[in-house]
């Protein structure tokens, strides 16, 4: 790089010195004008004046050369990658951008997707529940109409029950008054004499 | 006044016996059984009694009264008997004296005690054919305790040894009316 | 349709009248001595035997049964089952020549019956199918089996971590007021569909407490499997002394029958039975009035001696049978009240000595709405672990271990507040997993159900919740899982076991429904 830099330098000094060749070169025409036309002389520089001006040029161009030449080329090269730098930093800004719409989209879809489930569930669940109560509601009206059949016909049992008892209690007790009031004692007797004849044995 | 049972056993023991005597004595072994088995019954009925009997403050004359109203046709030494049990706070044991006293009256004499109930008084033939019946199934003489009872309606019931055989109207009816009014079915027992 | 016509009964009656067997038969008899405080003696019968029937014949004929009790050299103490206020002094009183029996069968299923099959529901007549000895000699060892099968009562609490297997004898203990008799009715009710006979005996309870029960049993649809006696307070000593033997005689004939009513066999399965004896301090009770008043000789807090006896011998009579005599079996679950938490009194030493384990309830857990209040601390059951699904098995292992050390941090956190990560972290884990344990009356859960609230539990999807959640959270989730998951819940139930690849579907469902849990509330 540095070797560069001095060709590029020498280069340059090369065309400085070719440049006041002509300088020195022209004057002479210029005094030749001069000679011949005074106006043209009031452009030209005078020689004396010309000398030193060119010398300090020189000086001035050599200086500029050797530090102005690199200052400057730095703050060009600086602006540049700087430059470089903001162009590709917002690139990655917008791939960034671009990326997290993709995902917010993505999230937003999968957030759509997830109430779906939600309520898909919780149809499924309110559903399953209003079958089990309708289930449990029938069933429960099949049990109250069975238990209202079993009760009449519990109910009938009892009642033929009492029915059959009363009568039973009628046709004794009936029974019971017309031995006690009808009886002679020739009956009794008999009776008696019965009973000794169905005894079994006493003495066990 | 909790005591020795065999204590109390001996006792029992002691008033059977003196009853045994009494009855031998005065040849009514055989009505103060039956006496003793309707004076059981009446003394168990009637808890006032048992406390007249058994109470000191009343004179025993009284007492005898009482006795006497109650048990009328009794034999007065037995109701005496049962007054002296009383006093000695054993009016409790009577059952099982009167047991006890049945059971030496069929040892001693060798003969089986049967309560026969009936509705009409017993004649001369039926008792015969009742001790016929049973003689030949005790192998002893039969003493017949009769009892009439209008509660039976009819036939008659026979006792002896605690067990009986119920032969009556009453029982029959009532057995009838169990069934008929009964209602269930299935099952055995 | 309820006609009553005068055939009807004009057959009945004639059918009878063809039966009619007039026989004279030889019967022995006594009479009796004395009367009083439901005691009789009665004179005569020499031939009695210890328990046998007596029959006591009033003055009108009516009947009133007693049982032979005290045999002495020339008389005989009884007990009168019936209405004693009949008979009198000088009363005829008949041995029977058997025991005391109850009426069995299928006919007894839903209804309220005494002690002695007489119903008491007013729905007709019972029709019995046999009758069995309420005193009966429990099957010996050759006759039994290992308990192994799970009495599931749908408390959390006692499922996991005292869990009741077929065959067991647990006791439920605690004072008045602790809901001893809502486990014993929250576990009949859960016994629905599957194929258990639950009896409920009631002894010494005030009518409306029996009636409370059976409307609750009723509502729930148990009834249909179950045999309610009932003993009352206002029924006599000797009826409240056999009540529970009768239950158990009840359960005995399911347990020794087939389903068709044959004798179980290795071919024909024996039924599974669970008897509620609520409660046997009542029964204890009742028999020291019965022993004092027939003049036995007192003992520890005036019980007689064979007190012990009364209950072991009750209680033997739960068994699991062996498959040869069909595998049968008959849970009893009976209870203690205590006086003041005093488990050290007679009856209920006696009872916890008998029993396999008991589920202790307290007034103080009770009161802090911990319900059903079980204290797992000191509640035990010596044989049911083996008779746990193995699910639950897994899941409940470290639950009881992990509730003990909650319990003692929970005592050491009351004095300090600074307290380091893990133990604030156990201490947070431990209220919830108590929290989980709460369950209302009616709300049993099924096992899976359990196995997938404790495992929720477990694996810390309650940490971050607030505790009062808790509950909400579980029931949630139960609904959730019966709905939306009824793949994975009836997974388990088949697998019976939580296999790692279940535990994985089910760590992804419980995830799932947080996430919803947590929507749904925001």
């Amino acid at each position: 790089m540095k070797a560069q830099f001095k060709k590029f330098a020498t280069r340059g000094t090369a065309a400085c010195a070719l440049a006041s060749a002509m300088a020195f070169a022209a004057p002479t025409l210029a005094f030749a004008a001069e000679r011949e036309t005074a106006g043209i002389s009031a452009i030209l520089p005078a020689m004396d004046e010309f000398i030193p001006m060119l010398v300090a040029f020189l000086i001035l161009l050599a200086i500029l050369v050797k530090f102005g030449w690199p200052m400057f080329n730095g703050i060009l090269e600086k602006r540049e990658t700087t430059i470089r730098e903001a162009l590709e930093k917002s690139e990655q800004a917008r791939i960034e951008s671009e990326r997290v719409l993709a995902e917010y989209q993505d999230k937003l879809i999968e957030a759509r997707q997830e109430a779906a489930t939600i309520i898909s569930e919780a149809k499924q669940q309110a559903e399953a529940q209003r079958a089990a109560t309708t289930a449990k509601a029938q069933e429960e009206a099949e049990k109250i109409i069975a238990k209202a059949r079993e009760a009449m016909e519990s109910e009938k049992t009892a009642a033929i029950a009492e029915l059959q008892a009363s009568v039973a209690d009628i046709a004794c007790a009936a029974m019971a008054r017309v031995v006690q009031e009808d009886f002679s004692d020739a009956d009794h007797r008999r009776l008696i004499e019965k009973s000794i004849e169905e005894i079994g044995t006493l003495n066990a | 006044m909790p005591r020795n049972r065999l204590l109390i056993k001996k006792e029992i023991d002691a008033y059977a016996e003196v009853l045994l005597e009494m009855g031998e004595s005065n040849d009514s072994v055989y009505s103060i059984s039956a006496q003793l088995e309707e004076m059981k019954k009446v003394v168990n009925m009637h808890p006032g009694l048992r406390e007249v009997l058994a109470n000191d403050s009343i004179d025993e004359n009284t007492r005898v009264t009482v006795m006497h109203e109650v048990f009328k046709e009794f034999d007065v030494e037995l109701i005496k008997f049962v007054i002296f049990m009383a006093e000695r706070r054993d009016i409790a044991l009577l059952p099982r004296v009167a047991e006890r006293y049945d059971q030496m009256v069929q040892d001693k004499f060798d003969v089986a005690i049967l309560d026969v109930a009936t509705v009409i008084p017993l004649d001369d033939e039926l008792r015969e054919k009742i001790k016929n019946k049973f003689a030949a199934q005790f192998g002893k003489e039969i003493v017949l305790r009769e009892h009439v009872d209008a509660w039976l309606l009819g036939g008659m019931n026979v006792r002896a040894n605690g067990r009986r055989v119920d032969c009556c109207t009453a029982t029959r009816i009532e057995r009838i009316r169990a069934e008929l009014s009964s209602v269930s079915t299935g099952g055995e027992r | 349709m309820a006609e009553i016509t005068a055939s009807d009964i004009d057959k009945i009656l004639r059918e009878k009248l063809a039966s009619l067997q007039t026989n004279v038969e030889t019967r022995e008899f006594g009479q009796v001595i004395q009367i009083g405080d439901g005691i009789a003696r009665v004179n005569g019968l020499k031939s009695a035997m210890a328990g046998e029937l007596l029959e006591f014949v009033a003055h009108d004929g009516t009947t009133v049964y007693g049982l032979a009790q005290n045999l002495e050299e020339d008389e005989v103490g009884a007990v009168l089952l019936g209405d004693y206020t009949l008979i009198k002094e000088n009363d005829e009183v008949h041995t029977t020549g058997r025991v005391v029996e109850v009426p069995c069968g299928k006919s007894l299923l839903g209804r309220v019956v005494n002690p002695l099959g007489i119903p008491l529901d007013g729905k007709g007549p019972i029709e019995a199918e046999g009758y069995r000895p309420v005193e009966f000699r429990a099957p010996g060892v050759i006759e039994r089996q290992p308990v192994h099968e799970p009495v599931q009562t749908g408390l959390i609490a006692i499922d996991a971590m005292i869990p009741i297997g077929r065959g067991q004898r647990e006791l439920i203990i605690g004072d008045r007021q602790t809901g001893k008799t809502s486990i014993g009715i929250d576990t009949i009710i859960n016994q629905k569909g599957k194929g258990m006979i639950c009896i409920y005996v009631a002894i010494g309870q005030k009518a409306s407490t029996v009636a409370t029960v059976v409307e609750a049993l009723e509502s729930h649809g148990a009834l249909d499997y179950t045999i309610i006696v009932s003993a009352p307070a206002s029924t006599s000593a000797p009826l409240q002394y056999i009540a529970p033997m009768a239950g158990a005689a009840m359960g005995e004939y399911f347990m020794y029958n087939g389903d068709d009513g044959q004798p179980a066999s290795a071919t024909n399965p024996g039924g599974h039975v669970l008897c509620v004896y609520d409660d046997l301090s009542k029964q204890a009770v009742a028999y020291r009035q019965m022993s004092l008043t027939l003049r036995r000789p007192p003992g520890r807090e005036a019980y007689p001696g064979d007190v012990f006896y009364l209950h072991s011998r009750l209680l033997e009579r739960a068994v699991k049978l062996n498959d040869k005599n069909g595998a049968g079996s008959l849970t009893a679950l009976p209870i203690i009240e205590t006086q003041g938490g005093d488990v050290s009194a007679y009856i209920p030493t006696n009872v916890i000595s008998i029993t396999d384990g008991q589920i202790f309830l307290q007034q103080d857990l009770f009161m802090q709405g911990q319900r059903p209040a079980v204290n797992v601390g000191i509640s035990v059951s010596r044989v049911g672990g083996s008779a746990q699904i193995k699910a639950m098995k897994q899941v409940a292992g470290t639950l009881r271990l992990d509730l003990a050390a909650y319990r003692e941090l929970q005592a050491f956190s009351q004095f300090g507040s600074d307290l380091d990560k893990a133990t604030q972290q156990q201490l947070s884990r431990g209220a919830r997993m108590t929290e989980l344990l709460k369950q209302g009356r009616f709300a049993a859960m099924d096992v899976e159900d359990q196995v997938v609230a404790i495992f929720a539990g477990d694996q810390g999807f309650l940490d971050g919740m607030p505790v009062s959640d808790t509950l909400r959270f579980r029931d949630d989730l139960v609904q959730y899982m019966h709905t939306v998951r009824k793949d994975l819940k009836d997974k388990i139930a088949t697998e019976k076991q939580l296999t790692d690849q279940i535990k994985e579907e089910l760590l992804e469902a419980i995830t799932t429904f947080k996430q919803s849990f947590i929507i749904a509330k925001k």
